[in-house]
């Protein structure tokens, strides 16, 4: 049985959970999505935005640089430039434009620095097999990317080339690496966002504020994904565990790639915390589901049990009350067969008293000794007839084998004076007796009155000793209440908190001849003939019981 | 021949019927005494002679089976015989093995009461002969070693 | 180990049977044939069958139809696996709606078919576990109610002897010491002597009845225990006669009896047993009136004992056979039976897990049939072992160790 409920139990506790907590998961799910790619949307824009901005910004910066070149050797001519005096007036312009301007210097065709202005000892030297001299021989305009050169200082250089005449002149500047440097990694956001340039071999051409100087190589750079144009963006796991949101664009103006990257972490941060919202609602709610589900469970489950043992206390009463009416039969059968002889005894018995008189009235008296042993014996014989017909007359009325005559008892006057009987009895042993009556209706039973009698009086006598017998006998109180179930039924109950009754004992309390007074008082016939009475009114008898809290009986009578 | 009175003592605590088994065994002419219940029993072995004991089974107190073993411990030559109203046989034969001469069903035949009232003292006869026997042998060896 | 399957083939086309039931035997299976609906049912009344394959198409009688008349008389004890050509595939759902195991398109393949015969075979072992379940439960269910009902019995049969007995004990006593008083030398000569005797006589006769009904009663109610012992059954019966020997004697009535060696011990309360053939065999011998034969036999039946008690009397009218184990029913005239005999021995029957059966013919005689089991613990332990414990089963162990250990 136990197994069953346990069963139950968990069928509707997982389907109370169940039900609502799906539901509450995927809308929390989609909610979540739908709110972490908006974030993941709109962070990525940013940081698009941010490398397009940068873009744009260095891209200007080399053109101007470029155009300041252009303009200083179309305003001079390269010859001009040839004169010291010249050149370092052309170098002053030109730094007035730009402090971003190292040096300037003039080149012939043959690659020969004719003359310079700057702070290096730069003046005949032969750039012939340079590789930024035949990039700009072959283009006209050429930035180079970061090279050591021969002053061995990591620089890079802008040079354009102006014909005169049939000779061809190279103008050239230096860019001061550590202001373009500067100009690039201005970019700063948040706590680990940078930017940096990389040429096409992943060299570095502005140092990166994490660790990434001139001229080295990103180790990185290989797993970069390619794209001639436009922007892109990846997360890059790299070797010290950390990840990164890479934005990458090539610039316009040379083929190098501005970085733009940021810790992931960093990035995603508000989704982060996006996600623990999530993860709390989710619990509590959860938490939430759970503990109504399992209040409802026990709910249920208790109202389940509840019906079930009200069934099966019916499914007993049934039983026992068919136990009681089979053994009542045969207890019936029983003190019939007994009765026989017994009145095969009465009848012998009376017949010889009858015939004593007769002798005596006679002539040939019995003497007085022997008479008065005679009537003694004869009397003897007549108390035992008499003591053995109470038993079988109780046996029988427990087998119902007598029809009752049946008229209308008023309980509002008949039960107060079945109480007044017991009044002596119950106040020597300081026991109060209560009545309790329905308010506006005179309950009227259809019954023998003599044996209804017998029945409550009986169960207050039991009531009584139940309170005796219990150790502490004061304050015992028997209460008698009269209720109206139906219309059709009136049910009085007679309850005691005496001793009350074991429940090994319970089932077997109206069976004939079952006692627990010791033995010599009582027969153990009382309560079965109770059961017989009330049955054969028509009614019902139960009883049930709490060891140590007392007893109640209940009979049910068919209302007049 | 003239009958020598059985001594015998009926318990039971149904006074009626100890009252009616008196008269009746004195009819007979048997010597009888009663109690109603063990505890009176014992005492009455105690004062007087008794050879028989016709015992009730089931009595308020101290019942039968308990009367039995106290009467056998104390008294080992008195006889008894059980009776039995209600109870099974089993508990009678438990009385046998207790040491009880023999038993008796309640409402019981009286011819048969009778015989095993003197099969009882028969019995008890037997055994105090053999033990005035023994004493006499005992006596008799003690003598024979002075 | 594995019992081998009995296999009914039920086919019109003999070539087919043949064929198959080749191929059947070979797998192990043990094959037989029948040619159309009414062989196969036939075949089945005197055959253990446990799978049948039948054909759907059949002349005479189709297989759907044999289908529904052997589960109408065998519902639980065979599986059918019907074999339906391809296009008749329907026949078999209706098979299936009918109660058939399964069905099979032809042509069958032997594999597919060898595995659901096995599975059918172990789907009838499965229903006839609990079909064994249910009735053993129902059996104990049974037991207990006997033996509660033994145990009020003897509750109110130990009350009304100790109510009654000590009254009738005092009346006997009573009209005892009147008698002697009668016998006393100075009453000898008192008037209507002989009417004083005869009323004497009376009482003293209705209270040894009424003694008679109250002890016999108690003798056999005992409360309801039971010692459960090795009782070699001959030798019980054989104590139980001679209980009734002198009765029997003088009436010249014969006694036979036959004893099946294989069924010498059971395990049973031999005291109850004892009463059971006692009251049995008083019943016979007040049947069959002088010059009559009693015959007394033992069978075996597996785990079960059948003792048959055989008299020759004059039988026990048709209309008496359903009320002779009712309480207080007795043909006997009165002051002769108590009524209670046949309904306290069944009461113990019922009590050791047996059962008892009645044939009678007027003028001819009656057999009274008690089939015992030889151990019922022992079966109560090889169910339990053979299905896994319910409680229920644990339950009522734990309640015959109680009494074991209680008395």
């Amino acid at each position: 049985m136990l197994k069953t409920y346990s069963k139950i139990k968990k069928y509707i506790l997982a389907s109370m959970i169940l039900a609502p907590f799906l539901p509450f998961i995927i809308v929390l799910g989609i909610g979540f999505y739908y709110f972490t790619s908006s974030i993941e949307n709109s962070t990525l824009a940013g940081l698009k935005q941010t490398v397009s901005d940068h873009r744009q910004m260095i891209d200007t910066f080399l053109q101007e640089r470029k155009s300041d070149l252009i303009f200083i050797s179309k305003a001079y001519g390269p010859e001009t430039l040839l004169k010291q005096a010249s050149i370092q007036k052309a170098y002053n312009d030109l730094n007035s434009k730009s402090r971003a301007f190292v040096d300037l210097g003039v080149f012939d065709e043959n690659g020969i620095h004719r003359s310079y202005s700057g702070p290096y000892q730069l003046t005949l030297k032969n750039y012939e097999n340079e590789f930024w001299f035949k990039q700009v021989m072959k283009k006209g305009t050429y930035i180079s990317d970061i090279f050591l050169g021969y002053r061995q200082v990591p620089h890079f250089v802008i040079a354009v080339t102006s014909r005169v005449n049939s000779h061809v002149w190279i103008i050239r500047a230096t860019i001061d690496t550590k202001q373009f440097s500067d100009l690039v990694e201005k970019v700063q956001f948040g706590r680990t966002g940078e930017a940096y340039i990389l040429n096409t071999s992943g060299i570095f051409q502005t140092t990166r504020r994490s660790g990434g100087n001139l001229m080295e190589t990103d180790s990185e750079f290989t797993q970069f994904p390619y794209s001639d144009n436009g922007i892109m963006h990846f997360i890059e796991n790299i070797k010290t565990g950390k990840k990164f949101l890479y934005t990458s664009t090539f610039l316009t103006e040379k083929d190098w790639l501005l970085v733009v990257r940021q810790e992931t972490a960093e990035v995603f941060r508000q989704l982060h915390t996006a996600s623990y919202l999530i993860i709390l609602i989710s619990l509590s709610g959860g938490a939430v589901i759970f503990s109504i589900a399992i209040v409802l469970t026990n709910r249920i489950i208790n109202r389940i049990r509840q019906i079930d043992n009200k069934n099966e206390l019916i499914t007993q009463q049934l039983i026992h009350a068919t136990r009681l009416s089979e053994l009542g039969e045969m207890a019936a059968g029983f003190a019939h067969e007994i009765n026989n002889p017994l009145q095969i005894i009465k009848n012998e018995q009376s017949l010889l008293l009858l015939m004593i008189e007769e002798i005596n009235k006679s002539s040939s008296a019995i003497q007085p000794q022997t008479n008065k042993e005679i009537n003694d014996s004869l009397e003897q014989i007549a108390i035992q007839i008499s003591r053995a017909a109470k038993i079988t007359q109780a046996i029988l009325k427990f087998g119902r084998k007598e029809k009752p005559s049946m008229s209308q008892i008023e309980l509002q006057s008949f039960i107060p004076e079945i109480i007044n009987m017991v009044k002596g009895k119950a106040t020597v042993n300081d026991i109060s007796i209560l009545k309790y009556f329905p308010e506006n209706a005179a309950p009227i039973v259809c019954g023998d009155p003599s044996q209804l009698q017998q029945v409550l009086l009986n169960l207050l006598n039991n009531a009584i000793d139940a309170i005796c017998e219990a150790n502490d006998s004061t304050g015992g109180v028997i209460k008698i209440e009269i209720a109206l179930p139906d219309t059709s039924t009136v049910e009085i109950s007679v309850s005691d908190n005496g001793i009350g009754i074991n429940p090994d004992n319970i089932e077997k309390i109206f069976a004939p001849f079952f006692t627990t007074k010791p033995m010599g008082q009582g027969t153990g016939l009382g309560l079965s003939v109770c059961y017989g009475i009330i049955k054969n009114m028509g009614g019902e008898m139960t009883v049930s019981s709490n060891k140590n809290d007392g007893t109640e009986f209940k009979i049910q009578l068919p209302a007049a | 021949m003239i009958k020598i009175p059985i001594k015998v003592l009926v318990v039971d605590d149904e006074k009626d019927f100890v009252e009616m088994l008196c008269l009746r065994l004195k009819e007979t002419g048997e010597q009888t005494s009663f109690a109603y219940d063990g505890e009176t029993c014992l005492d009455i072995l105690a004062k007087s002679d008794i050879d028989v004991v016709i015992l009730d089974i089931r009595m308020p107190g101290m019942d039968g089976i308990e009367t039995l073993q106290k009467i056998k411990h104390d008294f080992p030559l008195v006889e008894v015989i059980m009776l039995t109203g209600h109870g099974t046989t089993e508990t009678a034969v438990e009385g046998m093995k207790l040491g009880a001469y023999d038993y008796l069903l309640k409402p019981a035949n009286f011819s048969e009461l009778q015989i095993k009232l003197n099969g009882a003292r028969n019995r008890k006869d037997e055994q105090e002969e053999r033990i005035r026997r023994a004493r006499t042998k005992l006596l008799l060896r003690k003598s024979g070693d002075i | 180990m594995m019992t081998e399957i009995t296999i009914l083939l039920v086919d019109d086309e003999a070539a087919f049977r043949q064929a198959l039931s080749r191929r059947l035997n070979k797998r192990g299976f043990n094959v037989l044939q029948a040619d159309s609906g009414s062989q196969c049912l036939s075949m089945l009344n005197n055959h253990s069958v446990s799978v049948i394959i039948m054909d759907v198409k059949m002349p005479e009688m189709s297989g759907i139809e044999t289908l529904r008349q052997i589960k109408k008389k065998y519902p639980d004890k065979v599986e059918v696996i019907l074999l339906t050509g391809q296009v008749s595939a329907q026949d078999g759902v209706t098979g299936i709606k009918i109660g058939a195991f399964d069905y099979l398109t032809k042509p069958v393949e032997i594999d597919h078919l060898a595995e659901k015969i096995k599975q059918a075979n172990e789907s009838i072992i499965r229903k006839e576990e609990r079909i064994a379940e249910n009735a053993f439960r129902e059996k104990v269910a049974h037991q207990m109610a006997a033996a509660e009902r033994l145990a009020s019995l003897g509750t109110l049969a130990t009350g009304i002897a100790h109510e009654i007995n000590n009254p009738l004990a005092i009346i006997n006593e009573s009209a005892g010491f009147l008698s002697q008083i009668l016998a006393r030398q100075k009453m000898l000569q008192i008037p209507c002597r002989k009417e004083f005797e005869l009323s004497i006589d009376k009482i003293i006769t209705a209270v040894e009845r009424a003694g008679k009904i109250t002890h016999q009663l108690l003798g056999f109610a005992r409360n309801g225990h039971s010692d459960y012992t090795r009782v070699d059954l001959p030798e019980l019966i054989a104590e139980s006669i001679d209980l009734l020997t002198h009765e029997m004697s003088n009436r010249n009535i014969d006694i036979t009896t036959s004893f099946d060696p294989l069924s010498k011990e059971i395990m049973t309360d031999p005291f109850q047993l004892r009463q059971v053939f006692i009251n049995l065999l008083s019943n016979a011998n007040y049947a069959v009136g002088e010059n009559g034969r009693i015959s007394i036999s033992t069978a075996n039946h597996g785990q079960e004992v059948a003792i048959s008690i055989q008299d020759t009397g004059p039988g026990i009218p048709a209309n008496h056979i359903e009320k002779i184990f009712e309480p207080f029913f007795t043909t006997k005239p009165p002051n002769k039976g108590t009524g209670l005999g046949l309904f306290v021995t069944r009461n113990i029957i019922d009590k050791l897990g047996g059962s008892i059966r009645v044939d009678s013919k007027l003028n001819v005689g009656t057999t009274f049939r008690v089939v015992l089991p030889k151990c019922l613990e022992m079966q109560i332990k090889a169910f339990e072992t053979e299905n896994s414990a319910t409680d229920w089963i644990s339950h009522i162990k734990g309640e015959s160790y109680h009494d074991k250990n209680s008395d």
